[in-house]
């Protein structure tokens, strides 16, 4: 019963716009259940999976051809588009192409800001640090180490990467709260 | 109207049908459940599109043991009953189509 208590919790927590009495609707359901408590609360999840999917379709396709984008070509935008003296002079690369990515991609859904910014920040890093410490086992190009800046430690260029990403995610859904605030004004 | 221009699945019909036996009487997610069939993931899309659709309507009913929730329930409308008919005289139409063929 535990396990189906908490599938049933985890369906219910935050329901997609338009669906929160529906989510009532089984929740009340789900405690007048005598048996198969947990085939109830199996189906009430992959219920809210679908209405969630659905909604988050445009947003989830964007965030995975973001990440797909940084994982295989941002070293090359990198170069294309950071002036060399700008580097030189100590600024750090990636953040050219991570900072409008999550602004962006934050603009279009601000209720996920931080969940874009973590996802944007950690999959490529953990598919750099795969393809760095695993180059052979899998066949994937080796990337350009763009998690140093300079001599730095590693974890500053990876911190670098997630303040990056938290701030265009931030930025992105300030943006959109204070344009729909102007419009709602209007 | 959009409802009634796409032919409802075999298993939204099945709720409809089970709704319209209940005639004008109020059925919970739980009874439609036992009476169709259907599991808890494919029941509530079902009765949530055919609630969109006005084919379906719905209301919130006092528990009927203390420190239970409110329950939601269900009833077809005259819409619903329109689709159910139509889809039976559709159905009709296909198995006579190949007699009047010859």
């Amino acid at each position: 019963m535990a396990l189906a208590d908490w599938l049933m919790r985890t369906a219910t927590r935050s329901p997609p716009r338009g669906r929160e009495q529906w989510v009532e609707a089984m929740r009340a359901e789900y405690a007048s259940l005598a048996g198969d408590k947990f085939g109830w609360a199996l189906g009430c999840w992959t219920t809210m999976l679908g209405w969630r999917l659905r909604v988050d379709a445009i947003y989830l396709a964007l965030l995975a051809a973001a990440i797909v984008l940084l994982m295989t070509s941002l070293p090359f935008w990198v170069w294309v588009l950071v002036p060399r003296d700008l580097i030189h002079l100590g600024f750090y690369p990636p953040l050219v192409v991570l900072f409008p990515i999550c602004l962006l991609v934050s603009f279009y859904r601000p209720g996920h800001a931080y969940l874009t910014a973590l996802a944007i920040f950690l999959l490529p890093n953990i598919y750099e640090y795969i393809t760095m410490y695993a180059d052979g086992w899998f066949v994937a190009p080796h990337p350009e180490a763009r998690i140093t800046i300079h001599d730095a430690p590693q974890i500053v260029g990876l911190m670098a990467d997630l303040g990056g990403c938290l701030s265009g995610a931030l930025l992105g859904r300030a943006i959109r709260g204070a344009m729909q605030k102007s419009l709602n004004a209007c | 109207m959009a409802g009634l221009q796409r032919r409802p699945s075999e298993q939204t019909l099945q709720v409809l049908s089970a709704l319209q036996e209940a005639r004008r009487q109020w059925r919970y997610g739980l009874e439609i459940a036992a009476a169709t069939g259907l599991k808890s993931g494919s029941l509530y899309p079902i009765l949530a599109r055919l609630d969109e659709r006005g084919m379906v309507e719905s209301k919130w009913l006092e528990p009927e043991k203390a420190g239970r929730p409110a329950r939601h329930a269900y009833r077809i409308t005259a819409e619903g009953r329109a689709a159910v008919h139509e889809a039976q005289q559709q159905q009709r139409g296909i198995r006579l189509a190949p007699e009047g063929g010859h």
